[in-house]
């Protein structure tokens, strides 16, 4: 006990000052006047103890972490306030952690029998599709674009990263049948892990061509993103090709980053010529060089000073870059991608910690200001999609991590760098999302346009990048 | 057939010599558009008086494809485009090229007689203006737009239409449409008076949440959590106080007060008040406007039975908003106040209300948590993006922000950690980065914990008295791991209740003492009904 010693003041808990907040919560029924009056106090002190353990955690000291973790417990909640729940999926990420570096047996054996279950993983993202105006934005803006795009192409080739949503290209067939010109003849592939999500679209994309009457055929391909093979999308020639990604491509910057980053000098040294190295690393065609430097150190000299590591470090990853080009060799007429606007690919633990902290305080922002706290599906969304996401930011490395989440401007040096070029979102576009969003009255989110692309706002907080780009062949310039 | 042949047709400069051939095979001249240089225009409507005059057939204004090809009978609308496509047969071809006479300016006229251009002084410049203009107006309306079912007689008006049909459109909330900006204005303008309004009347139900809530607040709660961390605190026993009955039938009839309550207008808050026991509640509520959207403030949580059942079924409901409604008259109150509405909460006084309002007809949409559901079951068949969602969602209007939301929560964490010594390392959040700042910390703990860190206590404490707390707070934090060894268990948490009650150690009380306005905090929790340690320490340090 604490009161052992004689002066045990100095080793007694400071929570002696809170003794409420020590207190089961049996106790807490009694005084739960407690509990909601500080629920602000509350907050800032998960913030803090989050904090803290999370620099345990880093630090290794599993022992600190331990008793950091007790104490978040019985502050931190899944259904409590916006910041108790953010709170215990950021807990039972670090505990993840923790578990699996130290005992890997452990934790498999605590984990291994809690696959969920693929109705629930369909669920859950149709959930979000419903819960956030994210999806629809994305796919109104994805078709704008592609109707722009498309324009007097008579075979249009679509390529989704990741079909599970048929309203998505509903949307877009009905957009199509009522071009002047008609329709045109048009393909669908359709990517995806779930051989029944893709029969489903299949049904009802078919459906609604057939209707429309659309010339129309969809190619499910049943694979993980980065297992693809480019041949398997069977691109013809002479057919316009449109690639839609959302929310997929980040996760083909998951690598080994242990051994990459042994390979090339850290970031902080020696920004530039680090900078160059990853510039051979990523890109596996040897386009004009010179060409390619130029614009590499114009960005790299041109770089923010925003943060303490140089923003356009890229860090290196041959998956990406493999893919990328490949996507390249298609000749695209239209790529555009949607991303979580938020840096949560950090070297470091507490880099990561608190880029996430600031990111998914905002999506639980919008959650608790559009949906009830005693939802299910609120909380299905939050355990299973965000849940997963920050457990697999904070307590995964190397390849496992898939959810490498990067800002907007690397993403455009990256695309830069693998042979895009920028294609600007239209007004129209921007202006459709607008709507969208006044129609369905969700209120708080805003859309920004930056330099051709959109970023859609919780408020001020940027969540997700649109930007849309093309096949640039070598002689074109920037 | 051709009224008057126009006389230099022959002379025409462009390839026109085998189409005289056919009798109504008048020849475009070159069209005026393609020639170099600027074009002097004659003033609308005032064709150039020494132009030369032609009147075309019907026949040659509605003609298309003049030209065909005698091997496959395909038509062209230009010789030049017939002369193309012979070379593919392999015929002989000749491109005509432009004569070098300089072209005679030509107007035409229209052959309907009743129309105003078939006068000369009213004649048209253009060949394919008097073509279009004869289709428009004397022709049939080929044309549909699919959109909305207007027709054209000409094929670009068609086009032009079907580029714009549609996109242009703004939608009311009410669901009128209109293509017009200035006409949706004005509607909006009187329209929205008109959604408020309705708006205002919906109601958001807490009941049947609340009924989940309260009958299994927490046990689907926590397999949330892995195994991993200790386990979540299981929750709140339901109470076992008299009002336990009351949540089983109050909450039926609290949805039916929560409709109730938002509709109500603000002055009947207090009149429907002197049946509750508690004036603080009534003093809380005052300020608190009729919410638009969502039912009263949370509940007050003074009576002890009522607050039981209200605590129950708000458990998972409850947020900050309550803090400062209730204690507002109390203690000074840094949270948000005012108008404040905690989504779901069933409202304290909903509860008082309800239970003298059992009679109130229950009318009110889908639960917030059936809304969900249905919005997935409804999910879009055939349907596109814009699918019905939204009139869920619109529903549910969120609370105008009763808590600090977690975004603000993190910022108000980076000012106060950045007012500590050991500042922010990374952006946005001071945090100490390494733990051997905790050491020092430790050390700096070891020798200052009884300083006046009374600010930051009670900041801690709930006052909202943010003085310097934040530093304060959190070497607090910092401190405690590194001060614990490994052998601190829960039950050093937990025997706080055990150790204050059976020994308070002189340490603890001295603790206390040392706190200075902590007393008053603590001495008012223990008002509330605190724990018996803090009882005892009170009377024992007084």
């Amino acid at each position: 006990m604490a009161q052992e010693d004689g002066a045990s003041s100095v080793t007694s808990s400071p929570l002696q000052f809170f003794p409420w907040m020590s207190l089961s919560p049996g106790y807490g029924s009694q005084y739960p006047w407690l509990r909601e009056l500080k629920s602000e106090e509350r907050g800032l002190y998960l913030i803090h103890l989050l904090l803290a353990c999370a620099n345990q955690v880093a630090a290794g000291s599993v022992e600190n972490a331990n008793i950091s973790l007790e104490q978040i417990s019985h502050l931190a909640s899944a259904d409590g306030d916006t910041m108790q729940r953010i709170a215990a999926y950021f807990t039972e990420a670090l505990a993840d952690r923790i578990l699996k570096k130290g005992w890997p047996g452990l934790h498999r054996a605590l984990t291994f029998t809690k696959k969920s279950l693929l109705s629930e993983e369909i669920l859950v993202q149709r959930l979000f599709f419903e819960l956030f105006p994210l999806l629809k934005l994305a796919y109104v803006i994805t078709n704008q674009a592609i109707i722009e795009a498309m324009e007097g192409e008579k075979m249009v080739h679509i390529i989704d990263l990741n079909s599970f949503e048929p309203a998505q290209w509903i949307d877009l067939l009905q957009m199509l049948s009522a071009r002047p010109e008609g329709p045109p003849h048009l393909r669908i592939t359709g990517i995806h892990e779930q051989k029944e999500v893709l029969d489903q679209m299949a049904l009802r994309l078919t459906e609604e061509a057939e209707k429309l009457d659309i010339p129309f055929q969809f190619n499910p391909i049943v694979s993980k993103l980065e297992d693809l093979n480019i041949e398997s999308l069977r691109v013809k020639t002479g057919e316009a090709l449109a690639v839609s990604s959302v929310l997929q491509l980040h996760s083909l910057l998951a690598s080994d980053d242990e051994m990459l980053k042994g390979n090339s000098p850290s970031a902080s040294k020696n920004p530039n010529s680090s900078h160059l190295q990853r510039v051979l690393q990523i890109n596996k065609n040897q386009r004009t060089l010179g060409e390619l430097l130029e614009k590499d150190l114009v960005h790299v000299y041109s770089a923010s000073p925003d943060s303490a590591l140089s923003p356009l470090s890229l860090a290196p990853s041959p998956k990406m870059g493999c893919f990328l080009s490949a996507l390249w060799g298609l000749s695209p007429k239209l790529m555009v991608i949607t991303e979580q606007e938020s840096n949560h690919n950090g070297f470091t633990l507490m880099e990561r910690v608190t880029e996430a902290l600031n990111y998914y305080a905002a999506l639980f922002d919008c959650l608790e200001s559009t949906v009830s706290r005693v939802s299910v599906e609120r909380q299905k969304v939050e355990k299973m999609l965000f849940g997963e996401e920050i457990k697999n930011i904070i307590a995964c490395e190397g390849t496992n991590r898939k959810e490498r989440h990067e800002k907007l401007e690397k993403w455009i040096l990256r695309l830069e760098m693998a042979g895009f070029g920028r294609v600007p979102l239209s007004y129209h576009g921007m202006l459709q999302a607008s709507r969208l969003l006044q129609s369905y009255g969700y209120d708080g989110y805003k859309i920004k346009e930056e330099n051709g692309c959109l970023v859609i706002c919780w408020h001020s907080r940027p969540l997700f990048s649109i930007s849309a780009w093309r096949f640039r062949g070598m002689i074109e310039r920037y | 057939m051709s009224t008057t042949m126009p006389v230099d047709l022959d002379n025409s400069s462009t390839a026109s010599g085998e189409a005289s051939v056919s009798s109504s095979g008048n020849q475009p001249p070159p069209s005026k558009s393609t020639a170099t240089g600027k074009k002097k225009r004659n003033l609308p409507g005032m064709p150039d008086p020494d132009a030369e005059v032609i009147a075309l057939s019907p026949k040659t204004l509605l003609a298309t494809n003049r030209f065909v090809c005698e091997i496959c009978n395909k038509g062209f609308q230009r010789d030049q485009n017939l002369q193309l496509h012979r070379r593919g047969h392999n015929l002989p071809w000749k491109l005509r090229q432009r004569s070098s006479k300089e072209v005679k300016k030509r107007v035409y006229v229209c052959p309907e007689p009743t129309c105003v251009h078939h006068d000369p002084s009213r004649a048209l410049g253009d060949l394919t203006g008097i073509k279009k203009h004869f289709c428009r107006k004397h022709g049939e309306k080929k044309w549909k737009c699919d959109k909305c079912s207007k027709k054209y007689a000409v094929q670009s008006d068609w086009k032009a239409h079907s580029k714009i049909c549609g996109t242009r459109e703004y939608k009311c909330d009410c669901g009128t449409l209109f293509s017009r900006r200035d006409s949706f204005i004005t509607h909006r303008a009187f329209c929205d008076a008109l959604a408020e309004e309705s708006a205002r009347t919906q109601t958001r139900t807490p009941t049947p949440a609340s009924n989940l809530a309260a009958a299994n607040p927490n046990p689907e709660g926590k397999p949330n959590l892995q195994v991993d961390p200790p386990p979540k605190p299981p929750p709140p026993p339901p109470p076992a106080v008299p009002a336990a009955a009351a949540p089983a039938s109050a909450l039926p009839a609290l949805s039916q007060s929560a409709g109730v309550m938002s509709s109500s207008v603000s002055p009947t808050h207090s009149s429907e008040l002197p049946d509750n026991p508690t004036p603080i509640i009534g003093e809380a509520q005052a300020p608190a406007p009729a919410p638009a959207p969502a039912p009263a403030p949370a509940p007050a949580p003074a009576p002890a039975s009522l607050n039981g059942s209200c605590s129950s079924s708000t458990s998972s409901c409850s947020n900050g908003s309550s803090s400062s409604s209730v204690f507002a008259s109390l203690f000074v109150s840094s949270t948000a106040s005012g108008s404040l509405q905690p989504p779901q909460t069933p409202a304290f006084t909903d509860l008082i209300r309800a239970m003298g309002h059992p009679d109130r007809p229950a009318d009110l949409g889908p639960s917030s948590s059936t809304e969900p559901i249905s919005l997935c079951l409804s999910t879009n068949h055939g349907s596109s993006i814009f699918g019905t969602a939204g009139q869920e969602l619109r529903q549910y209007a969120p609370p105008p922000q009763p808590a600090m939301s977690a975004t603000a929560l993190l910022q108000k964490a980076a000012q106060m950690g950045a007012a500590a010594t050991n500042a922010s390392l990374l952006r946005g959040l001071g945090i100490v980065s390494s733990s051997s700042s905790a050491q020092q910390d430790n050390m700096l703990w070891g020798h200052r914990q009884v300083e006046p860190e009374n600010t930051s206590v009670t900041a801690g404490l709930g006052l909202g008295l943010h003085c310097d707390g934040g530093s304060g707070l959190k070497e607090l934090m910092m401190g405690t791991p590194s001060v614990f060894g490994p052998k601190q268990t829960t039950l050093d948490f937990l025997g706080l209740g055990m150790a204050a009650g059976g020994s308070p150690g002189s340490g603890l009380s001295a603790l206390i003492t040392s706190i200075g306005s902590g007393l008053d905090v603590a001495a008012a929790a223990a008002s509330f009904g605190g724990g018996e340690f803090t009882g005892k320490d009170m009377r024992r340090s007084s």
